[in-house]
């Protein structure tokens, strides 16, 4: 038997229809509109470390992950399933390690211990911010150092984590440069424009260095010559000895130096936010060759043979003449995002993208393979 | 006498308005070709990126203060576009105000073409452009999209924005001396949602009042209609409530703000008397007001100033 519809009852269906629609779209903008802007989560640029045939890396954010090399078999994770409390949320500094553990700050502001064999937490010691600088290891004392986006740096124990005296020294602004031990002398480059000489037992400040624009890069040593990039868009040389800046006229560029500069023999190689990667002379700052890459670079070079290796934030990598700065070989496009330096393994080359895909680069070939590491 | 029962009518741009909006339309069309030409993102370059210095300008200002550079940031934004809004809000005012001629000539004229005639007629005699509220809308919707992209940009906090920051900065020194921008405000990390639920339940509020006092220059004429504006109202905060929950809390500091001054223009525009507050306040209009019938004002006090109205005629 067919049902009779009043106009009411249809005028009362089509208004629910529309009301149904208008709920359904506004939870449809909802989703969109978060999933749009929920863009800001770190997820870490930690480079792969390999130490004693095992490789540590971040393929997950706030996740390490161990693999024997050359046969890629699975180790641990950490933290495991047992470390309910324990979240890293990011990692961005490479881990550092010794004989029977590895060390690494988190973006939740821990500094963390873990057990090499096992994976297992040992110690971790809570800082007042973030932690993106990589930690600094003096294996002679077993002193563990990170610097924190809460401007300090802090000096433990690697054994149990406990506090070394006369630490932590606080500098004004936040660090995310990794904190260079050089012999007795901790040097920290900081984001108030400052560079601090330390002694690496006390704590204590022995002299400091305004350069006047936030220290961004990793610091490098050489020849007694500290390289550092700045936001200010140069790249600054202090003359440790002399205890002032080295180059009369720091070369500019147009975006940031966040790339640890390399320094081989008397060349910096040092590449920029803005794409281009400057070939300087050490002595002087002066330019010896300029490349354009496609893209920012935020990943340190890497010298292999006369190669010098270069990966954008795009994922495209180049290989260059490092005398001259042509093109070695056809540049690959891994089509990813990559902020993580480039790690050598053996006569290759590892990459690891943002989303934590795992490549080998063959540096004299430039041919780039997948690697597919298993996931526990 | 009520504001309401008085007619209103919107001051038409006039020819050296639709002079200004030509002019302007017609630069932003040369700006966005010559950026285009020139190899670069037009939206970034003209919109996202001047916004996004402006932004870093105001937090170097205040000492530093993100949270506050968000606040008088917001501030500054609503008032380049305040002439917008109000006219806006008056558009809406005005046409509801002749709501129920509208409603008449409707009932009254069933051949379209002459009930479109006597419809622009009306608006003629108002002084109403029927698009009068959509215009403004329309020229301030990408002002929000590119201030609410530049704040996601900033927001973040995380090393990876900054990256991404880093490409979007004025070759000036003075900018950079604000990275990394501080992220913590009063209680909240702006970097990251508000975990207190303070903030989203603020933003929710707000966002509730703000609803109902922008339409209260607006008169639902149908059932399905009034339906609708309720669905609405209690939708669109509950939206911005989950909103909120998820993204970074300097962007719902920043819709906090902008509520608020959205709340405070409309007292402005509608002033003491033309905003029912029982009407604000209550989620759901008196039910009566459905049965009154279409044509007829929905609820409360509004609805008396509208039955003198017609026993007067």
């Amino acid at each position: 038997m067919g049902t009779i519809l009043s106009p009411e009852s249809v005028r009362t269906a089509v208004r629910g229809r529309r009301l149904w629609g208008t709920v359904a779209l506004l939870a449809g903008l909802t989703l969109l509109a978060t999933a749009c802007a929920a863009a800001a989560t770190p997820r870490g640029w930690a480079s792969p470390v390999v130490s004693q045939g095992q490789l540590y890396v971040s393929l997950e954010a706030g996740r390490l992950s161990a693999y024997e090399v050359g046969t890629w078999r699975f180790l641990w994770r950490f933290p495991g399933q047992n470390d309910r409390n324990v979240r890293p949320q990011a990692i961005y500094g490479a881990p550092v390690s010794t004989a029977d553990a590895l060390y690494f700050g988190g973006y939740d502001g821990y500094v963390y211990a873990v057990d090499r064999a096992q994976g297992g937490l040992r110690w971790r010691f809570k800082t007042d911010g973030p932690i993106v600088a990589p930690l600094a290891l003096d294996e002679a004392s077993g002193t563990v150092y990170a610097a924190s986006d809460d401007g300090r740096v802090y000096a433990f124990d690697g054994r149990d984590g406990s506090l070394r005296a006369g630490w932590p020294f606080r500098t004004g602004g936040s660090i995310w440069a990794r904190p260079l031990l050089d012999g007795n002398t901790l040097y920290v480059a900081s984001m108030d424009g400052k560079l601090y000489a330390l002694d690496a037992a006390s704590g204590r400040k022995l002299w400091e260095v305004e350069v006047g624009a936030g220290l961004v890069s990793n610091p490098v040593l050489a020849n007694g010559t500290i390289v550092v990039g700045a936001v200010d868009r140069r790249l600054y040389a202090v003359d440790v000895s002399s205890r002032s800046l080295k180059w009369p006229s720091p070369p500019r560029a147009e975006n940031w130096f966040w790339a640890e500069p390399l320094v081989v023999g008397d060349t910096v190689y040092a590449p920029n936010l803005d794409g281009t990667v400057y070939a300087l002379s050490l002595a002087d700052g002066s330019v010896r060759w300029t490349f354009a890459a496609q893209n920012p670079v935020r990943a340190r070079p890497l010298l292999t043979g006369q190669v010098l290796v270069i990966v954008d934030r795009e994922g495209t990598v180049y290989g260059l003449d490092a005398a001259t700065g042509s093109e070695a070989w056809a540049r690959q496009d891994l089509m990813r995002r990559v902020l993580a330096d480039p790690t050598p393994v053996d006569d290759q080359v590892l990459i690891v993208t943002h989303d934590g895909n795992v490549f080998r680069l063959d540096p004299t070939s430039g041919q780039v393979q997948r690697l597919d590491l298993p996931q526990p | 006498m009520s504001d309401r029962s008085r007619p209103t009518t919107v001051r038409p741009a006039g020819a050296l308005g639709r002079r200004l909006y030509l002019l302007l339309l017609g630069l932003v069309f040369l700006a966005v070709f010559a950026t285009a030409q020139a190899g670069r993102d037009p939206w970034h370059t003209l919109f996202v990126d001047p916004l996004i210095n402006f932004l870093v300008l105001f937090n170097n200002v205040l000492l530093g203060q993100f949270g506050l550079a968000i606040i008088f940031f917001t501030l500054f934004m609503r008032l380049i576009t305040l002439p917008l809004t109000i006219r806006q809000f008056q558009s809406t005012k005005a046409m509801s105000a002749i709501q129920p001629r509208v409603q008449e000539i409707q009932k009254k004229y069933k051949d379209p073409k002459r009930r479109q005639e006597e419809l622009m007629k009306l608006y003629q005699e108002a002084g109403v452009n029927p698009l009068g509220c959509l215009m403004p809308m329309l020229i301030q919707f990408p002002v929000w999209i590119a201030l609410y992209r530049a704040l996601i940009v900033l927001v973040g906090g995380v090393p990876e924005a900054v990256v991404d920051l880093s490409q979007h900065l004025y070759p000036w020194s003075y900018l950079y001396s604000a990275i990394p921008l501080e992220q913590h405000f009063l209680w909240l990390n702006l970097g990251r949602p508000d975990a207190t639920f303070v903030l989203p339940i603020l933003v929710g509020v707000t966002t509730y009042l703000q609803q109902k006092v922008s339409t209260a220059g607006s008169t639902a004429t149908t059932p399905e209609q009034q339906q609708m504006n309720q669905t609405l109202n209690l939708m669109m905060p509950l939206m911005f409530v989950w909103f909120t929950l998820a993204v970074p809390s300097g962007l719902g500091l920043y819709w906090l703000v902008s509520n608020v001054i959205s709340v405070g223009i409309s007292y402005f525009v509608y002033g003491k008397r033309g905003i029912d507050w029982r009407r604000v306040l209550l989620p759901f209009p008196e039910p009566a007001a459905t049965a009154r019938g279409a044509g007829r004002p929905t609820s409360g006090r509004r609805g008396d100033h509208e039955r003198r109205r017609r026993g007067k005629r």
